[in-house]
């Protein structure tokens, strides 16, 4: 079975459910450094995806582009600007296509963290979001199926946030907290891992809800 | 805290609404009313003026809207950069067929939704330039000034440009005049207490009774130092002689802006004022027009900044020239 609408429906779905547990964790998450609002700013913004018809878009391109349009009013933080960035991205790439093969997942959040690292002017490195999307993309390198790239995602999640946790950051809000971030997560890297987490548990274990 | 606010999530948009009810200079627009206008139509062949940041700083940011200053903002949540469309929906404001200047402060999230929308605004035909305010001398050493945040100086800028553009001044010279004004602007702040983000679990940094933090930006954003409460005087000197450290070569003359973060009354501004005063005498320079009072806030964070812009003949000109908001009344 290939992505589709329903397949992205479906994670929306599941990650609106996960936000209920998360936003805490994440704003908690985010307040050791900063204004501690990165929960409520994602829940807001999943939520806002979560009421848009994405199952009845003309193609999976249409899809991601009208929950960009649909985000693009919803938030003006960083992380939601970065999201946005990616479903226009992955608007583009999917411009026309009602499916999407597994295989082809990794390229595509390849060039979703291109466009992030563009958009916000930021390295690889730095220990921000887009370490998190560089480790998941090169982790479903030649994953075809659903089972596999779960899984996958799962450990490169685990993996790039112990890589990070004890270095600085450089960008950001934290950059000037450099000393101190050392030993904490970064909340947009977080937050990126407990969705991927949430989605993978779920694609690993049946169709149950992630609350 | 306390707050005096009905729910929370509704905070900015009730804030927006007794804003435009109180001055009706001032209009909504856009799909989400998330962008303030002047209530007058846009002169065909002006250069737009527009900013845009989070809530929870008024006067700035929608503040600053009106004759000879902002042609229009982008209005986030609090200290929430504007959305995407919000800061589209204020160029569009803001567009008279001559392009459109955006002029905000140096922040991530404001850097991006700008950058968005002027691309799009460009899909549109609508010409645009960006200049970024970066006064704050305690966020980045001077070798690294294009990393600083933007402040309370950022207004000396909305001045220079607002009034050229009323003159008629092309885009060109609209962005030119608002980065010479940025880069002869330093400010640097103390903070004494925190501030509470509306519906937040608590406030948004800790600060012990008897201590204050030298250099903090105004969402709680660390600064140099944190000590023990030190007198008025003492502190003034520090923050002058960092701002004079900075002094452009041939500058004998400045605008002064002391600025309440929110909750520090007007008596310890003045106290402020006084001791910048004496201490910019003695360093030759002569102070034009002094701003004194809450003009960039950080809700009901207490503390005080202290802005210097230093003049040429142009800018000095320009701050002089005549300009309304409902925070700002020069002429």
């Amino acid at each position: 079975m290939a992505i589709t609408l329903e397949t992205l429906a479906d994670a929306i779905t599941r990650a609106n459910a996960a936000m209920s547990r998360l936003t805490d964790v994440l704003n908690a998450a985010d307040a050791k450094l900063g204004d501690g609002d990165t929960g409520t700013m994602l829940a807001r913004l999943i939520g806002t995806f979560a009421a848009v018809d994405v199952r009845n878009a003309e193609n999976l391109g249409a899809g991601f582009m009208a929950l960009a349009k649909a985000g693009a009013a919803s938030t003006g933080s960083s992380l939601g600007t970065l999201i946005i960035t990616a479903m226009m991205t992955a608007g583009k790439a999917t411009t026309g296509k009602t499916e999407l093969d597994w295989s082809d997942l990794s390229g595509l959040l390849a060039a979703i963290r291109y466009a992030a690292m563009v958009r916000g002017k930021a390295e690889l490195g730095a220990k921000t979001i887009i370490d998190g999307l560089d480790a998941l993309a090169s982790s479903l390198e030649g994953k075809t199926d659903a089972a596999s790239v779960a899984a996958a995602a799962e450990q490169a999640m685990d993996a790039v946030l112990a890589e990070f946790r004890n270095r600085p950051s450089a960008m950001g809000r934290a950059r000037m907290f450099a000393e101190k971030s050392v030993g904490l997560d970064d909340p947009g890297m977080l937050a990126l891992a407990e969705i991927v987490r949430s989605l993978a548990k779920t694609a690993q274990h049946g169709a149950t809800p992630v609350a | 805290m306390k707050k005096l606010i009905n729910d929370p999530a509704n905070y900015v948009d009730e804030m927006l609404d007794g804003l435009c009810l109180a001055h009706p200079g001032l209009v909504r627009v856009g799909d989400d009313r998330r962008a303030i206008a002047r209530s007058t139509k846009m002169r065909r062949g002006k250069v737009g003026v527009v900013s845009g940041g989070g809530s929870g700083h008024l006067p700035l940011f929608t503040g600053y809207v009106g004759k000879g200053l902002l042609d229009a903002c982008a209005i986030g949540n609090v200290f929430e950069g504007p959305t995407i469309n919000s800061c589209q929906d204020a160029i569009a404001a803001a567009n008279g067929g001559a392009g459109v200047l955006c002029l905000f402060g140096n922040y991530g999230g404001d850097k991006m939704n700008f950058e968005m929308a002027s691309e799009f605004a460009a899909m549109d035909g609508v010409e645009t330039r960006t200049v970024l305010g970066t006064d704050d001398i305690a966020s980045a050493k001077r070798e690294e000034s294009q990393k600083r945040r933007g402040v309370a100086g950022l207004i000396f800028a909305y001045k220079a440009a607002g009034a050229l553009a009323e003159q008629g001044a092309s885009l060109d010279e609209v962005a030119a005049i608002a980065q010479k004004a940025v880069d002869r602007t330093r400010t640097i702040g103390v903070a004494l207490s925190s501030c509470q983000i509306p519906g937040a679990a608590g406030p948004n940094f800790t600060i012990a009774d008897d201590e204050i933090e030298f250099g903090m930006g105004i969402h709680g954003e660390p600064g140099i130092w944190r000590h023990k409460i030190r007198p008025a005087d003492e502190l003034v000197d520090e923050m002058i002689s960092l701002i004079l450290a900075e002094k452009p070569e041939g500058a004998s003359r400045v605008a002064v802006l002391v600025n309440s973060l929110g909750s520090t009354p007007f008596e310890e501004l003045f106290i402020l004022y006084r001791r910048a005063a004496q201490q910019l005498g003695a360093a030759g320079l002569a102070i034009v027009n002094p701003l004194i009072g809450p003009y960039v806030t950080s809700m009901e964070m207490g503390g005080a900044s202290i802005s210097l812009c230093f003049l040429d003949d142009e800018i000095e000109t320009l701050l002089a020239a005549p300009a309304e908001c409902p925070f700002w009344k020069v002429g």
